[in-house]
C-alpha cells in the first residue's frame, strides 16, 4: 500500500480515543500542546440513531448499538468474537478444571470507545489492591508500582472530571475497613437506592454470614448494603441531566446522564486537538535512539498514513494496546517494541461474574431505573486472599435479564435424550463455559421468561399474564465478579496469517479462568457460599446458584474488563511500564488503560484508568513544557 | 379438511417456523426489522377490516390481556400477515378460532385448547408468535443455524413502547421512556385482576 505525505509532527500523538486518551488530550490541549488523537472507528451517529439501532436488535446485546459500519474490526458478542479474536479451544480434557476456554470480553472501537456501552460503575481500588503480593505473600501477583497514596489526589480529579455520584457517608466505611480514605467528596450525592435495594438493606444491613467449616479462612462477616458511585449523574453535572432511570446504562445511555469518553473529547476538539477518525494504527517504529519516530495508521480506504510525535501514548486497550507493539517487530526489535521484558501480550485478566438468581418472597419491581445501585463490597479485602480472590457484589434492578435474559428469553427450550428441559443453546461441537445460561431446567420457575412461560410450559392467556406478572415484580439477581491472579499464559498475541477487513493482523488470544493454585476456583465457592447464605437471609425461593462441579470447568461471564497485557512495574526485566506508565525500553513511548494493571482488584477498572491518565497527563505536560 | 391442505400445513409447520434470519458472521446481528405498511388502521389493513376483529378477540384470548388496543391491533395484524416467515400462518389460525367461536360457549375453551394451543396442534407455533409479538413487540424466529436460538425480529419504537410486557412487569420500555425506581409502582397492584 502506498505511504501517503506525511502530517505535521505533533507534541503529542495519541491511540484511541476511550477514556484514558480522552482525558489526556483534553488536559494536553488545554495545555496549550499540539495533540492528535488517532481513532480506529467512527464517529457515533446521532443518539436518536444509536437508540433506533438498539431498539430494532434482535440480540440486544451491548454492541447492538453499534454496528460494524460505526466500529473499527472488533469482537462481537453475538458471535462469541469469533470473527476477530483468534482462539484455539480445544475440548476440554476429562477432568480438566482448568481448561482454555473463550475471552468472552468484548469492546467498541469508535470515537469515545467502550465508555459508550459501560455501566458507569466508577470504583476506586483498595491501598491492598496495589500490594497484594506484598501483603498476602502471594507469589504469583504482583505489587503496583505506585500506591494508593499516590493515585488519592488522581481519583479525586477524575471523580471531578468525569461527574461522580457516591455516598460519602458509605465511603466511610471503606475508609474504616480498608483504609481507602478520601481527601475530598463525591461531586454529586448518590443515586437513590432502588426500591428492590431499600428491601435488601432492610433484610441484610447487620446481619452476619458464616461461611461454615469449609471455608477456614473466610471470617464471620457482617454485612453492610452501600451505594455504588457511578460516573451517572445524580443532579445536572457537567450540562448533563440527571439520570432519569433509562434502565440501560449499558449498553447505551440516551440521555448522558452516564459519563462517556465523546465527553472529554469534545473538549479536547474544543480546547484544539485533532481527531482522526477510522485510522487503524498498526505500527510504530522506533530509531537509533530507540524514542517512537513514526506511527503508521490505516484509513478505511486502506491508505496507509504516518505521523511523529515527540511523545506517543497508546490508550487502546489490553487487547489492542499490544496488538500494536507486537506488530511493530523489526530487526532490532524481533519481538516488538516496549517488550524487552518480553511481557508484551502477558497476564490478560477479567473480572470473572458468577451470578446466582432467585425469587423474592414479595414484589420488589425490578425491571426499573439503573442496572446496580447498591452493592456488598465486604469482602473486597481480607486475609483470606492469601488463598482465594477478593470480590464485590452487585444488587441488581434488572431481574433475571443477566442469567435468563427475563422478561423476554432468549432461545427455545428443548428436550434433552433423558426427557428433561433443557434451554441450553448447543453449540456446534463444545458448549463454552461462560454463556451466562442454564443448562437445566425442570420447574416451571426455573427460567422466568415470556418464552419458558409459553414455548415450554404451555401457559396462555390469563394464567401467562399472571405469572408473568408475579415472575416479573419479584426475581433477584446477585452478580459478583472477583479478582483473578496474574497468570502468564494468559496472553495477547497476534496473527501470522488471518487478518481483519483491513488487512491487519487479527490478535490471538489464549486465555483460562483460574491458575493452578485455584485461586478464582476457591473464589468461586466462596461466592456460591454467600450467594447461599444471602438469599437465605432474605427468604428467597426458586433460588438458582451458579455452583461449579469440582472437576470441571468454571462457568461464568465476563465483565468486559479487559486487564493485563502491558504491565507495569518498576523492574524492567518483569514489566513493560514504569510508574509513569512510560515504556522502559521507550523513553518518549507512554501507555494506558487497564493493560498496564499488574493487578485486577475488585474495582471495575474505569476510574483506575481516568486517574493515572491524569497522572501520565500531568507528567507529560511538565516534560514537554521544560523542554 | 384433505390430505393436501395437511401437507401444506405440516410443511409450514416443519419449515417456516424455523426459517429464520441467522446471525452472519462478521456482523453484530442481522437485523430483520419487520415494517408494516404506513396506513396500517383499523379501518385499513391487509387482511380487512372483519378479520381485523378475529385477530384481537383471539389476541385478547391467548395473551389474558383486555381490552387490545385496537390500532395497534391493525399494525400487528399486517406486520404478521406480511412476514414471510410466519405470515402463511395466520389465515389458518384466524379460520380456526372463528370456527370456533361458532361452537356452543361451554365447548370453546376446550376447542382452543384441542386445536390451537395444544403442543402438537398444527397451529400452536402460530398461537405462539402472536403472544410474542403483542407481549414484545418482536415474532420469534428460530435461527436457521441453530434452531435453539432466537432471532428477534422487532417492529417500530411505538410498538416496542407498547409491547404489554412492559405494563405486566410495571416497569417500562427500557431506553426509550424514563423510570422511577426509589418506591414501588404507585400501581403496584396488579391493575388485572
Amino acid at each position: 500500500m502506498a505511504i501517503k505525505s506525511n502530517g505535521p509532527d505533533f507534541d503529542v500523538v495519541i491511540v484511541g480515543s476511550g477514556v484514558a486518551g480522552a482525558l489526556l488530550a483534553h488536559r494536553l490541549a488545554k495545555a496549550r500542546l499540539h495533540v492528535l488523537i488517532l481513532e480506529a472507528g467512527d464517529f457515533a451517529p446521532h443518539r436518536g440513531i444509536i437508540q433506533n439501532n438498539w431498539v430494532t436488535s434482535p440480540l440486544k446485546t451491548a454492541d447492538s448499538p453499534f454496528p460494524d459500519p460505526i466500529v473499527a474490526p472488533q469482537p462481537r458478542e453475538a458471535t462469541g468474537g469469533r470473527e476477530y479474536y483468534i482462539e484455539n479451544i480445544p475440548k476440554p480434557a476429562p477432568g480438566d478444571p482448568n481448561p482454555v476456554v473463550p475471552f468472552i470480553s468484548y469492546y467498541e472501537r469508535l470515537v469515545g470507545g467502550s465508555t459508550w456501552h459501560w455501566q458507569g460503575l466508577n470504583i476506586r481500588m483498595l491501598p491492598n489492591d496495589f500490594k497484594l503480593k506484598s501483603t498476602y505473600g502471594l507469589e504469583q501477583a504482583f505489587d503496583w508500582p505506585i500506591s494508593y497514596d499516590d493515585l488519592e489526589r488522581w481519583y479525586c480529579e477524575a471523580e471531578y472530571e468525569m461527574g461522580t455520584a457516591g455516598s460519602d457517608a458509605d465511603a466511610k466505611v471503606y475508609a474504616e475497613r480498608f483504609k481507602a480514605y478520601r481527601s475530598r467528596p463525591f461531586p454529586m450525592r448518590p443515586l437513590a437506592p432502588s426500591y428492590l435495594d431499600k428491601w435488601f438493606a432492610d433484610k441484610l444491613n447487620g446481619k452476619v454470614i458464616n461461611f461454615g467449616p469449609d471455608f477456614p479462612d473466610l471470617p464471620q462477616v457482617s454485612l453492610i448494603v452501600t451505594a455504588v458511585p457511578h460516573a451517572i449523574n445524580s443532579r445536572e453535572y457537567d450540562d448533563r441531566p440527571a439520570c432519569d432511570g433509562r434502565g440501560t446504562c449499558v449498553p447505551f445511555c440516551p440521555t448522558r446522564a452516564r459519563y462517556e469518553a465523546s465527553v472529554h473529547i469534545d473538549k479536547a476538539r474544543a480546547a484544539g486537538a485533532k481527531l482522526i477518525s477510522k485510522a487503524m494504527v498498526y505500527r510504530l517504529e522506533a530509531g537509533a535512539d530507540n524514542r517512537i519516530s513514526r506511527v503508521t495508521y490505516r484509513t478505511w480506504d486502506r491508505t496507509d498514513h504516518s505521523v511523529s510525535g515527540r511523545i506517543v501514548v497508546l490508550a487502546a486497550n489490553a487487547v489492542e494496546n499490544p496488538k500494536i507493539l507486537l506488530l511493530s517487530r523489526d530487526q532490532q526489535h524481533p519481538s516488538g517494541l516496549a517488550n524487552g521484558s518480553g511481557k508484551v501480550g502477558l497476564y490478560l485478566m477479567d473480572h470473572p461474574i458468577k451470578s446466582s438468581y432467585a425469587l423474592a418472597p414479595e414484589p420488589l419491581y425490578p425491571f426499573r431505573g439503573p442496572q446496580t445501585t447498591s452493592d456488598i463490597g465486604v469482602l473486597r479485602d481480607g486475609d483470606f486472599r492469601k488463598v482465594r480472590g477478593a470480590f464485590k457484589t452487585s444488587i441488581k434492578n434488572d431481574g433475571w435479564s443477566g442469567p435468563t435474559a427475563a422478561p423476554r428469553g432468549r432461545g427455545f427450550p428443548f428436550r434433552n435424550p433423558d426427557g428433561s428441559w433443557n434451554i441450553a443453546v448447543p453449540d456446534e461441537d463444545w458448549k463454552p463455559a461462560g454463556s451466562g445460561m442454564i443448562t437445566e431446567v425442570s420447574e416451571v420457575d426455573d427460567v422466568g421468561t415470556l418464552v419458558s412461560f409459553v414455548n415450554q410450559w404451555n401457559l396462555f392467556g390469563t394464567e401467562l399474564r399472571k405469572k408473568l406478572e408475579f415472575h416479573c415484580t419479584r426475581q433477584i439477581t446477585l452478580n459478583t465478579h472477583c479478582e483473578m491472579l496474574p497468570i502468564a499464559s494468559n496472553r495477547v498475541g497476534v496473527s501470522d496469517n488471518l487478518t481483519d477487513r483491513f488487512g491487519i493482523p487479527r490478535p490471538t488470544i489464549h486465555f483460562t479462568v483460574d491458575d493452578p493454585g485455584g485461586y478464582t476456583r476457591a473464589s468461586f465457592e466462596a461466592i456460591i457460599q454467600f450467594h447461599r447464605q444471602v438469599f437465605a437471609a432474605l427468604g428467597a425461593t426458586s433460588v438458582h446458584l451458579g455452583a461449579d462441579p469440582k472437576d470441571k470447568g468454571l462457568n461464568f461471564v465476563g465483565a468486559g474488563h479487559l486487564i493485563g497485557t502491558t504491565l507495569m512495574g518498576s523492574d524492567r526485566t518483569t514489566s513493560v511500564v514504569d510508574a509513569d506508565c512510560r515504556s522502559h525500553d521507550h523513553p518518549n513511548l507512554f501507555i494506558l488503560g487497564s493493560s498496564v494493571f499488574p493487578t485486577g482488584s475488585t474495582a471495575n477498572p474505569t476510574l483506575t484508568i481516568a486517574a493515572i491518565a491524569l497522572r501520565a497527563a500531568e507528567k507529560i505536560k511538565m516534560e514537554l513544557h521544560s523542554t | 379438511m384433505g390430505s393436501d391442505r395437511l401437507s401444506r400445513r405440516e410443511l409450514l409447520r416443519l419449515a417456516a417456523l424455523s426459517a429464520g434470519a441467522t446471525v452472519v458472521a462478521g456482523r453484530a446481528e442481522s437485523r430483520t426489522l419487520s415494517s408494516e405498511p404506513a396506513r396500517s388502521s383499523s379501518e385499513h389493513t391487509l387482511l380487512g377490516k372483519n378479520r381485523l376483529g378475529d385477530f384481537i378477540a383471539l389476541s385478547e384470548e391467548l395473551t389474558g390481556v383486555k381490552p387490545l388496543d385496537s390500532q395497534l391491533a391493525a399494525q400487528y395484524m399486517d406486520r404478521y400477515v406480511s412476514n414471510a416467515i410466519v405470515g402463511p400462518y395466520l389465515q389458518d389460525l384466524l379460520d380456526a378460532y372463528k370456527s370456533i367461536t361458532l361452537l356452543s360457549p361451554s365447548d370453546q375453551a376446550d376447542a382452543i385448547q384441542s386445536r390451537i394451543l395444544d403442543p402438537a396442534a398444527l397451529l400452536r407455533p402460530a398461537a405462539e408468535q402472536l403472544v410474542y409479538l403483542w407481549y414484545t413487540s418482536a415474532f420469534a424466529i428460530r435461527d436457521q443455524s441453530n434452531p435453539n436460538k432466537i432471532i428477534w425480529q422487532y417492529g417500530d419504537e411505538h410498538q416496542y413502547n407498547n409491547a404489554l410486557i412492559w405494563k405486566v412487569n410495571h416497569g417500562h420500555p427500557p431506553m426509550t421512556t424514563a423510570s422511577e425506581w426509589i418506591e414501588a409502582p404507585e400501581h403496584s397492584a396488579s391493575s388485572y385482576h
